[in-house]
């Protein structure tokens, strides 16, 4: 099974975080990955990619500006209307890193 | 998780900021979040907004840091008239929101299963829709007692 490192990025850090990234591990498992999450607020994001080792950002709060990880609004995902365009940019991202 | 003494039907309120002390002080009355809770639900949802629109029916669900609350609790409110509320992940887009869910949560971590099943309810058109036309705060307790389970 593949891994994939995620951050989940909401307003506290916790619990719109927290639903997105468990969405997420079960959309994801049905696909063959394996999926790690950090839940974060904002302010965190920069530290957290200076540290290394994530392949993408999902958020659902607006997050500071940065070009080296891929973020992927993931509001969308939370209601369940944006569901299959969120899914679809994150194959995208995770066949550009060849996951 | 959830009881009619925090539960409110067809709220008359054209403001925001009205509807989320409403709701938070039945929180604070009941003794589930501290007396820093709603001005700290307050300042959040202007900042990190959290309306959501679903297929039928769009719905807030305002909370804050743990930190503020005693224990964990969902507090819901359906409105008379739709309220203006800010999209989560986009506030300058406006929702005209029908049903808010205040969440106080203590331990995000411990209570994923609630989340889930949260989101999983969010999905579900006809559920929302018994909720916001409910008459009485016992059926929406109940509608909610039955999609929202705490297991242990």
């Amino acid at each position: 099974m593949k891994t994939v490192n995620v951050i989940t990025v909401c307003g506290s850090g916790t619990v719109s975080s927290t639903m997105v990234a468990e969405k997420l591990k079960e959309a994801l498992k049905e696909k063959g990955y394996q999926v790690h999450t950090v839940e974060i607020k904002p302010e965190q994001v920069l530290s957290y990619i200076e540290n290394g080792g994530y392949d993408f950002i999902a958020y659902t709060t607006p997050i500071p500006n940065q070009d080296r990880i891929p973020a992927i609004n993931a509001v969308g995902f939370l209601t369940g209307l944006g569901e299959e365009e969120f899914l679809e940019e994150v194959e995208q991202v995770l066949s550009s890193l060849n996951k | 998780m959830f009881g009619i003494e925090t539960i409110e039907l067809q709220y008359d309120s054209d403001h925001v900021e009205d509807v989320l002390r409403m709701i938070g002080s039945t929180l604070y009355t009941n003794g589930f979040v501290k007396d820093t809770y709603i001005r700290a639900v307050l300042e959040r949802e202007k900042i990190h907004p959290t309306g959501l629109p679903l297929s039928s029916v769009s719905i807030a669900i305002p909370h804050t840091d743990p930190i503020h609350v005693y224990e964990t609790r969902i507090a819901v409110a359906t409105l008379k008239e739709p309220v203006s509320f800010s999209m989560m992940g986009n506030p300058e887009v406006k929702l005209p929101v029908q049903i808010v869910f205040m969440l106080a949560i203590k331990e995000p971590k411990n209570q994923v299963h609630i989340l889930k099943q949260l989101i999983k309810m969010f999905q579900n058109e006809h559920i929302l829709k018994e909720i916001l036309s409910a008459q009485e705060k016992e059926t929406v307790k109940e509608l909610l007692d039955s999609n929202i389970f705490i297991s242990n």
